[in-house]
């Protein structure tokens, strides 16, 4: 292929930052004060060709329910304290990155969910961090 | 002077399997083509078990079950989509890029000064980001970047990143006579033969070769190659063997169109005629890309859909081509918008013999060939379009066998990855 052919993007969601709600009659001075629209893309995303969406299948982290959308930046250096997707087993966890005073593990916020150490020879293996929720609620 | 970078994903179609199957980490796998037929893809693992590629599934699937090697049907918006991804993430290291091939692309990375360092950090970017191993070779030519990315490929020393002037001009000549004429770029299976018979063996005996010698007994593209090979950049990166390594047929609509079936009719056409050009070529195309748009002058909704679809066969056949656009179209067009342009794009294209030597599986029914020199007379004699492809060859009898096929994990919202 010669020139690179700008691929696509997921389709923008515009929401217009003001706008008349009213039809009929003049338009309404406000609308010439319309800028820009608001795009959920890059307001949740911040490098999307690394950014991946996965699902929450149970309560491990506060805050994030079971059914919940994951938004998960790949390309993104995970820290202390940050939630990440991690492979375990033969499956993906949502769990939190602890990473401090020589403590390398994964833990739930919720009871009832066993530590995940980085010990002997097995290293953690952290896929991603999560940088967004999407949940809808009707 | 120039230099070139060519970046691809090791073993592409089995690292887009492995990215969401850490679980198969270090563990053997291979990728089967449509109606799982042949294996078309294996990781490192699988290579080193001997297991061949092209072969039938079935000759392979005893050596498969012994040493449990994961086996997949081909999952293209998988791959498409991770494509997409790696390209996108690739273009970030250079001012300009050539997509070759669904893994792989040249960058101009001329005037980059520690090109070690870079080479690593594009390695990075991609394995970090999408979770893609991929190998780096550059070179002051297209042909000794692809050159170099089989060094950075085939010696673990390199650690994935290798550039010829990190050679002095004697070892730089003794590892060009490690690799056989035949692994140079552009240089095909016949032209190979006639060189051997000249004594040209290697792709140091071509660097070597007298070129007006080799432009006498082949022709100026052969004659290049030498010229390439002495780091000579003949080739920039938007002229690849013109005309023939890519063909498109695009064109935008009177008015705007929403509806797929009208988009459907519009991509057969465009098909149409690019196999027609395809065909008096005499060549076969191995990739065909779709591209749909919206009008960016008008003040709607804005999308580029794009998307490829590798053929498992080269094929110049109307009505396969077709088969694959139209699954390709219907992957992304997106019923919200209102396009302004479609097109398709053939890529991959070499001679139409070459089918051969890849098959293994049913040769496409020479019968059909026939079919498309009398449909291409046809329309030469009669005018364009007298004959075109009925409904029928458009629509959904094309139902592949994929009883192996993966989640499409970034394309389709149901087949999302679930946390535990």
């Amino acid at each position: 292929m010669h020139h690179p052919i700008p691929l696509s993007r997921s389709s923008p969601l515009r929401i217009p930052l003001v706008a008349s709600s009213v039809r009929a009659g003049f338009p309404s001075p406000a609308d010439d004060y319309v800028q820009d629209n608001i795009n959920l893309n890059t307001l949740l995303v911040d490098d999307p060709d690394c950014t991946f969406l996965m699902m929450a299948s149970n309560d491990a982290i506060h805050g994030i329910f079971k059914g919940d959308y994951v938004l998960i930046d790949k390309a993104r250096a995970p820290v202390h304290g940050n939630v990440v997707v991690a492979a375990h087993e033969d499956g993906f966890v949502l769990r939190r990155l602890h990473k401090q005073q020589g403590m390398l593990a994964l833990l739930a916020d919720a009871p009832g969910y066993p530590l995940i150490p980085a010990e002997g020879d097995y290293t953690l293996q952290i896929w991603g961090v999560v940088i967004a929720v999407v949940r809808r609620l009707v | 002077m120039s230099t070139f970078a060519l970046v691809d994903g090791n073993s592409f179609y089995a690292s887009c399997e492995r990215v969401f199957r850490p679980d198969l980490a270090g563990r053997p796998i291979i990728v089967l083509s449509n109606n799982d037929g042949c294996v078309v893809a294996r990781s490192a693992e699988a290579k080193a078990l001997g297991i061949p590629a092209f072969l039938p599934f079935y000759q392979v699937q005893q050596l498969c079950r012994k040493h449990r090697v994961t086996v997949f049907s081909s999952n293209y918006a998988l791959y498409g989509d991770m494509s997409r991804r790696m390209m996108n993430v690739l273009s970030r290291f250079a001012p300009v890029q050539e997509i070759y091939s669904i893994d792989e692309c040249f960058l101009d990375v001329t005037g980059i000064t520690d090109l070690d360092s870079h080479g690593h950090r594009i390695r990075q970017a991609v394995w970090q980001g999408l979770g893609i191993p991929t190998c780096v070779g550059m070179g002051s030519s297209k042909t000794l970047a692809k050159l170099a990315n089989h060094v950075a490929k085939k010696r673990p020393e390199w650690n994935g990143v290798f550039e010829w002037d990190w050679l002095n001009p004697r070892e730089a000549d003794r590892l060009l006579a490690e690799f056989a004429v035949g692994e140079v770029w552009g240089i095909g299976r016949r032209i190979a033969e006639k060189l051997t018979l000249m004594n040209i063996h290697s792709a140091l005996d071509l660097k070597q070769a007298d070129p007006r010698h080799i432009k006498r007994k082949f022709n100026v593209v052969v004659e290049r190659t030498v010229a390439e090979l002495n780091g000579v950049a003949c080739l920039a990166l938007e002229d690849v063997a013109p005309a023939k390594q890519q063909i498109i047929s695009s064109r935008s609509f009177s008015r705007l169109v929403r509806d797929l079936p009208s988009l459907s009719a519009s991509i057969s056409h465009h098909v149409a005629r690019a196999a027609e050009k395809l065909r008096a070529q005499g060549c076969a195309a191995g990739l065909i890309g779709v591209s749909i748009r919206t009008n960016p002058f008008r003040d709607l909704g804005q999308y580029h859909g794009y998307t490829c679809v590798p053929l498992v066969h080269p094929s110049a056949d109307t009505l396969l081509l077709n088969q694959a656009a139209q699954a390709a179209l219907r992957a992304i067009w997106r019923k919200e918008f209102s396009y302004h342009k479609a097109g398709v794009i053939l890529m991959d294209i070499g001679p139409a013999t070459r089918q051969q030597q890849d098959m293994f599986s049913p040769l496409p029914d020479p019968k059909r060939s026939r079919l498309m020199a009398a449909i291409d007379k046809l329309n030469r004699d009669f005018g364009s379009g007298t004959i075109k492809l009925g409904a029928e060859g458009l629509t959904e009898d094309w139902r592949m066998k994929q009883e192996k096929k993966s989640p499409c994990y970034t394309t389709r919202v149901g087949d999302i990855v679930q946390l535990r």
